[in-house]
């Protein structure tokens, strides 16, 4: 595909977005008669005031611009304007659609179903679990799963996708070339290899704060869906549901313990309304082309989350189950003694029965 | 007339007889002291003056010096009043003293009024007095207690110069003050481990601290009761041996920190803030003084937050947790205070103190973390063996727990155990089993096979490192000694595991 440069140019250029970028075009003809037009010119365009005038001149710079399709070349960066056929039809209706996006990695994620799956990052155990769970058996369901490559939720969503081979579309709020947060190096590897990064940010830019809740109305205007799997109060995942409502699009969300406050937000989402998800059909349901799909391809166990191990005797064994317990409970209820709880404690653990959490708390694998 | 008396003065946990030399002349009136005086010495012929003159004697008129010998050691603090005005009044031919005072050794500081106050360090000097073949010090009233400790010394209490002067007129006068019995002290009797609803495995934990003088770390959340488990780790260390209260006695003596006790036979725990500086934790000054952490010889130094304390104090207890002694040089001489003690440490799990916490959500990045136990060094970590884990209980929940073992419990399976340990271990020059390396672990811990190849087969998988695997078998081995077990078994392996940090 034949980049158009100065397209790449004008939507480089900071306070200008999808909106201006298209009338400035519209207007024009072409990206590259913006770039030739005169102050003059550009005084007529309809929402075009001096201050944006300024920003293109400073913009406009041959040396700068060739450094950009630079770092695109060598970081295997492609782009794709509003006007191509790869752009992901879903994105095109929200409000703000960037007319240019960035990406890296398999272009064919984007021609499937996406279903956002995002949540905190400082999640839970339980959280993580979920996040994982589903996104494993959505992409089994043939969805492609969407979220936002930040900590927590969102990167054990894509490991989900990943883990079963399924495909993965990682909206980012920084440029491509950025590896933001630092701890997902590996991840963002991974993802450019057999799913796709995506930006609407050229390459170099830092990962701002407000680029984030841009970015979300990107995860929810590429998907079908956002499942909410873990939020607190004021967890910027439920800006992804707000524009997921605007956008109309399917709010799921999975509910948590009430003294949590990690689930905090997800359980007043509920409250407003949002579907419950205690099963992947509950999601699925929603898309009657996806069950259908599914149908097709069953295979791997569909439970969310197991209930307890329940093959065991073993009376400390099924004390632990999927909630966190903490050692004293433990200790109280088993009637053991110190020593003999955290011998048996270190055998389950090595046998890979339980997991041992912060704070010892434990829980069941 | 010239005249000689005697008295001491200490550099670090050693005491050193100085010679008092003093003479006097025609000449116009004056006072000089030669022999290294530093200020506090200096001013002392103010003192002296006053304290003859309101004494009712008399301050001659003459030229008098005071020679400290030998004068090459540079000579601090304010103990030479007493001795200096002895030897006035006896060059004056005020005093005649009916016996020699050769073997008479005097130690004092001065009122304006001729009191005689208090003074530092008594115990060392009389040890060293006695060594050097000192049969009697006249010394302060209130030090009286603490040098009688040392055997086969007449120790001579008096309040003033009065005194002093009587008892050399009139020996036979003197009225050895009763000794008033201390009744056996046990400060933070009133703490007691069963106080803690809940938190066995921290129990546990400080049990086998306790036991094995294995250094332990406490992680939690704010409220969790970390420092409440701390201060109760005395309750259950056993008390002092002989050998061991002389020494911790002779450092609190000269830190001038053992108000009023003859000796010290319970572990001392010390907790300093997180704002002291290196100087005061290890020990400094122009002639060096004991820091915190030859205070806590023989006990408890515990660091409560630990991650506060800068890096520059964090750093110098490497060397003494290592070596058990803390060696401070300056230009004239180098000193060694011992610091064996037990390190208890403190920590929130996080900056904001609630990661991992099940009711509030922590706002730090994985990062933030990083960085705040970033401020503890590998090198301090790796000495400490415990690592524990603790979580708030909730309120509600508070009622439900029970209070478990009692301080009195532990503290005999604890003695025990360091029976156990003194006796396997003493042909080493060890007394406990945090000071094993892996060579002595090899021969001496007798780990069976299947424990060994239990650890071997599972310290991999959790992620342990090989400094992380020696903690391991150390702790082990400390579990096995309160459970009086010979050998180290697979039990006690798998227990050992669970005291580290789940990151």
């Amino acid at each position: 595909m034949e980049q158009d440069k100065y397209l790449i140019w004008l939507s480089g250029i900071r306070n200008i977005g999808g909106i201006r970028v298209k009338r400035l075009i519209e207007h024009f003809g072409s990206a590259k008669s913006v770039w030739e037009a005169g102050r003059e010119d550009l005084e007529k365009v309809k929402g075009i005031d001096r201050g944006v005038i300024r920003q293109i001149f400073a913009h406009k710079s041959e040396a700068r611009l060739e450094h950009c399709l630079y770092s695109l070349e060598r970081h295997n960066i492609s782009t794709i304007p509003i006007t191509s056929a790869y752009y992901p039809a879903l994105l095109k209706e929200i409000y703000n659609p960037p007319y240019l996006l960035y990406v890296k990695g398999d272009m064919k994620a984007l021609e499937g179903n996406c279903i956002a799956i995002v949540g905190s990052r400082n999640a839970s155990y339980y959280g993580k679990k979920v996040a994982f769970k589903l996104a494993e058996q959505l992409a089994r369901a043939g969805f492609n799963i969407v979220s936002g490559f930040a900590r927590g939720i969102d990167s054990y969503a894509h490991k989900g996708a990943l883990a079963v081979g399924g495909k993965t579309i990682a909206v980012m709020g920084n440029g491509l070339d950025v590896v933001y947060p630092r701890e997902n190096y590996q991840l963002m590897k991974e993802i450019s290899g057999s799913g796709l990064l995506l930006s609407e940010y050229p390459p170099g830019t830092s990962p701002l704060r407000g680029n984030f809740p841009a970015r979300n109305r990107l995860i929810s205007g590429l998907s079908l869906g956002v499942v909410v799997v873990e939020a607190s109060e004021r967890s910027g995942a439920l800006i992804t549901a707000d524009f997921a409502l605007e956008q109309n699009r399917e709010v799921f969300a999975v509910p948590g313990n009430i003294n949590s406050a990690t689930s905090a937000g997800t359980n007043n989402l509920i409250k407003q309304g949002a579907k419950i998800v205690n099963r992947v059909e509950d999601i699925l349901e929603e898309f009657p082309f996806a069950m259908l799909q599914s149908r097709e391809k069953k295979g791997g166990d569909n439970g969310l989350i197991g209930v307890g191990t329940g093959k065991t005797e073993d009376k400390v064994l099924r004390l632990i189950g999927q909630q966190p317990v903490h050692i004293d409970d433990l200790l109280s209820e088993s009637g053991l003694r110190i020593n003999q709880l955290n011998a048996l404690l270190t055998h389950y653990e090595v046998e890979g029965l339980i997991q041992r959490l912060p704070g010892n708390y434990f829980v069941a694998r | 007339m010239l005249s000689k008396v005697y008295s001491c003065c200490f550099f670090g946990m050693d005491g050193y007889c100085v010679e008092i030399e003093t003479f006097i002349s025609n000449g116009l009136p004056s006072c000089q002291i030669v022999g290294l005086p530093d200020a506090a010495v200096n001013e002392s012929k103010e003192r002296v003056r006053s304290a003859i003159k309101n004494s009712g004697m008399e301050f001659p008129l003459k030229r008098i010096t005071v020679n400290m010998a030998p004068a090459d050691i540079r000579k601090e603090g304010a103990f030479y009043d007493l001795p200096i005005a002895v030897g006035i009044l006896l060059s004056s031919g005020q005093v005649t003293p009916v016996f020699p005072l050769e073997d008479t050794a005097i130690i004092g500081e001065l009122s304006l009024g001729g009191e005689v106050k208090k003074v530092k360090g008594v115990l060392t000097m009389a040890i060293a007095l006695k060594e050097l073949g000192f049969s009697r010090i006249i010394l302060p009233r209130d030090n009286a207690e603490e040098a009688s400790i040392v055997e086969g010394m007449e120790i001579i209490g008096i309040k003033s110069l009065d005194e002093a002067v009587e008892y050399l007129k009139a020996p036979e006068k003197y009225r050895r003050p009763e000794r008033n019995e201390h009744p056996p002290e046990a400060p933070g009797a009133e703490l007691d481990l069963s106080d803690i609803r809940g938190q066995e495995n921290a129990k546990r934990a400080l049990e086998i601290a306790a036991a094995g003088m294995h250094n332990i770390i406490l992680i939690g959340p704010p409220g969790s009761g970390k420092t409440m488990l701390a201060r109760r780790l005395p309750t259950i260390l056993p008390d002092l041996k002989e050998e061991q209260a002389l020494e911790v006695t002779k450092i609190y003596s000269i830190a001038g920190k053992l108000e009023g006790k003859s000796i010290i036979r319970v572990p001392p725990f010390r907790a300093p803030h997180h704002t002291i500086s290196a100087a005061s934790l290890v020990g400094g000054g122009t002639i060096p003084r004991p820091g915190e952490i030859s205070l806590a010889h023989q006990g408890v130094l515990f660091l409560d937050e630990l991650p506060e304390f800068s890096r520059r104090v964090l750093e110098a207890l490497r060397q003494p947790v290592e070596n058990e002694v803390i060696t401070v040089s300056r230009v004239n001489a180098t000193f060694s205070f011992p610091a064996k003690f037990l390190l208890a440490a403190s920590a929130n799990p996080c900056p904001c103190g609630y990661y991992g916490d099940h009711t509030r959500e922590c706002r730090c990045s994985p990062r933030d973390i990083q960085k705040y136990f970033g401020r503890i060094s590998g090198p301090l970590m790796d000495r400490i063996d415990l690592q524990v884990e603790i979580s708030r209980v909730p309120v509600q929940d508070l009622d439900r727990r029970k209070g478990g073992v009692t301080s009195a419990e532990v503290k005999e399976r604890v003695i025990k155990a360091r029976e156990i340990q003194y006796n396997r271990l003493k042909g080493k020059g060890l007394m406990y089993n945090s000071q094993l390396s892996i060579k002595d672990i090899e021969q001496k811990c007798n780990v069976s096979a299947k424990a060994m190849d239990f650890l071997n087969s599972t310290y991999r998988r959790l992620g342990l490192s090989a400094r992380g695997y020696v903690k391991v078998l150390k702790i082990a081995r400390t579990i096995a000694d309160l459970e009086e077990r010979g050998g180290v078994e697979m039990e006690d392996v798998a227990e050992a595991l669970q005291y580290r940090i789940t990151s």
